[in-house]
């Protein structure tokens, strides 16, 4: 079985989860459902909760798509979660207060990875605030120096979501053939 | 919150720390261990931290060591140094909070020992830590995250045993606790052990739900390809720049509407106002800066956009018109009854260079120059013509003349050029010739049949 990873990052509300539906042939997985049994005879508790989908290529090849826990206290696990991954999907939302500050906080946490892999931005919700725009991003990016594909989506959107992941894979490798 | 009972926080001063590792510890000392540990300059630290792993940080951290501060090292493997304590990577929380007792216990020692022989002394104060508890399962997150007893990364190893842990964290602790609730939590025994059960989604017998996608209707081929000859013309590849049909490949962009937009959003965008853009026949084009949106009465897809793209226009044909602010209140409630006729103004500016040149390049482009991508197109609002995505990838990552880039691709001219006349006027080019520079990676052979299945997958012709 041929296993490799997609990994999808950002903060609460990007739409990862969302933009993991979209894509997925399963009905995607958070995985503290499976830990509330768990955790539901105790006092409120938050559990280390990463979405899961996938993509069956053929019996014996899939893309898992993992989306990271939202609350940045857990980046300690990234470096571990991005092991053997394609790239990385990072969703901003563009209704936060600083998605600047997301954006330099999440490119920072993943930086090996982008270097040695590749990144691509969604910025999401941008319907609904307008400001800042794609320019401002491109901006921002080329201050981190990632010269990374950055588009407006939709998270619920099939056809964005897949163009974002067309882009990572024509960035890793754009001799790539559809 | 992690707190100290009785004394202020740790003051610690960074040495070198690797961005990944100074990001967790920047969040850490600001969020839950912000009573723990404070970040001073090292002549006022009571300690030190360094990543051993990072370059340089050994001889930083010998310069140091005349101060005879205690130092906590980072590192993936076990570091043994006099005065200093060592935290394994990837870095916990309860490690982080664990170090503050462990450096105090530290400096208690080497004071004993340096101090003579005590006699009635005090002890030395000691700082007790108290904190509330933020991990559930007292083995966590130190074992579920560190080292080795982390389970494999996750959707990689085929390893049968390899298992995701459902890690529970208390996060009560974050922002809105009342001190006076900070008291250390005793661990039941039986809760760390039930959060010890482990779940991997990727490889757990669990019953996954396929999802019904709607397939949407596709574009007829021969629709597309009509589409696509609009946009980027039909002609032929010229291998040899000095062919006389090298002359037919420019256009003048002063001679068509392109010109008029531009100079329309040029005005918009200065003056910060909605610009009315009128065209022939009645039309116009609403040009909205603060929103990066335009309005066309004209479908942008119909045959009469096209031809008034690429016929050229006489003076006087097109005029441009800062709209009142009633006049402009009618104008967007017309385009709000016709939602259908806005678009992104980058998709707008887009599709008026792709309908103008046909596949064709401005008259002051040099083709010898080499030029690279600055800056991706949004291309989920843009319309789409053959091999955008290549172009756009392989620029990005490596400067070349258009006849480079379409030879590297083995495509059409016409494509490479279509997308440099769009993407320049967007201004997505670099300019400066002196921040050329390639950016290709290795690339791996052997993914890429991987990725070329996953795109036909994703794009609706692979099968699951």
């Amino acid at each position: 079985m041929i296993n490799r990873k997609i990994i999808f990052t950002g903060p609460v509300g990007a739409g990862k989860t969302t933009a993991i539906a979209a894509i997925s042939d399963i009905k995607p997985i958070t995985t503290d459902e499976y830990a509330s049994d768990m955790t539901k005879s105790r006092k409120p508790q938050t559990t280390v909760a990463m979405d899961y989908g996938l993509i069956r290529l053929s019996d014996k090849e899939r893309v898992h798509l993992y989306g990271t826990p939202g609350q940045e206290r857990f980046d300690f696990m990234w470096d571990i979660l991005t092991k053997g991954g394609i790239g990385l999907v990072l969703l901003l939302d563009n209704t936060r207060k600083d998605p600047f500050q997301d954006m330099r906080f999440y490119t920072n946490a993943f930086r090996d990875f982008i270097e040695k892999q590749q990144m691509v931005v969604g910025v999401t919700r941008m319907d609904l605030q307008h400001k800042p725009g794609l320019a401002d991003y491109r901006q921002c990016l080329e201050s981190l120096s990632l010269p990374s594909p950055i588009f407006e989506i939709d998270a619920r959107s099939h056809k964005d979501v897949t163009m974002l992941i067309q882009a990572l894979l024509f960035s890793l490798d754009p001799g790539v053939t559809n | 919150m992690l707190k100290h009972s009785k004394t202020g926080p740790l003051k610690v001063a960074l040495l070198s720390v690797g961005p990944h590792n100074r990001a967790i510890l920047e969040f850490f000392f600001a969020g839950a261990g912000r009573s723990l540990f404070k970040t001073v300059s090292i002549p006022e630290a009571e300690a030190l931290i360094v990543d051993y792993d990072h370059v340089g940080a050994k001889d930083e951290w010998e310069q140091q060591s005349n101060t005879h501060k205690p130092g906590i090292v980072l590192s993936v493997h076990p570091v043994e140094l006099s005065n200093t304590i060592w935290l394994p990577k990837p870095l916990t929380s309860k490690a982080l909070t664990e170090a503050v007792g462990r450096v105090y216990a530290l400096a208690s020692a080497a004071e004993a020992a340096a101090a003579p022989a005590p006699v009635a002394a005090e002890p030395p104060p000691k700082r007790e830590v108290v904190r509330e508890e933020p991990v559930v399962s007292s083995s966590a997150p130190q074992q579920l995250f560190g080292g080795g007893s982390f389970p494999q990364p996750f959707g990689v190893s085929a390893k049968p045993a390899r298992k995701l842990r459902s890690l529970v964290i208390d996060l009560s602790d974050e922002d809105d606790e009342d001190d006076s609730s900070l008291v250390a939590k005793p661990v039941a025994p039986e809760v760390a052990a039930e959060v010890e059960k482990v779940f991997d989604p990727a490889e757990a017998n669990i019953s996954m739900e396929e999802v019904a996608r709607t397939v949407e209707p596709e574009v007829p081929p021969e629709v597309a390809e009509q589409r696509w000859r609009e946009l980027c013309g039909d002609r032929e590849d010229i291998d040899d720049p000095s062919d006389r049909r090298m002359d037919a490949i420019f256009f003048t962009p002063e001679n068509y509407l392109l010109s008029n937009v531009l100079e329309a959003v040029r005005l918009a965008r200065q003056s910060n106002q909605s610009v009315q853009l009128k065209l022939p026949g009645g039309g116009y084009a609403l040009l909205m800066p603060d929103m990066s949106q335009a309005y066309c009465t004209l479908d942008t897809r119909a045959d009469e956009f096209a031809m008034l793209c690429n016929n050229p226009v006489q003076t006087g044909q097109v005029a441009l018109h800062i709209p009142s602010s009633t006049e402009l209140l009618q104008l967007e409630e017309e385009a709000r009854d016709h939602a259908g006729g806005i678009l992104d103004l980058e998709a707008f500016i887009w599709v008026v260079s792709l309908l103008t040149a046909q596949g064709r390049l401005s008259r002051n482009v040099d083709v010898n120059k080499r030029i690279a991508l600055k800056h991706w197109p949004n291309m989920t609002r843009l319309e789409q013509f053959p091999q955008v995505m290549r172009i756009a990838a392989l620029w990005s990552q490596r400067p070349g003349t258009l006849f480079e880039i379409a030879k590297a691709l083995d495509i059409p001219q016409r494509y490479v050029f279509s997308f440099y006349t769009a993407a320049s006027t967007l201004n997505l080019f670099e300019l400066d010739q002196t921040k050329l520079k390639s950016r290709e990676k290795e690339k791996p052979q052997e993914s890429r049949g991987l990725f070329a299945r996953l795109l036909k997958r994703l794009l609706g012709g692979g099968k699951k």
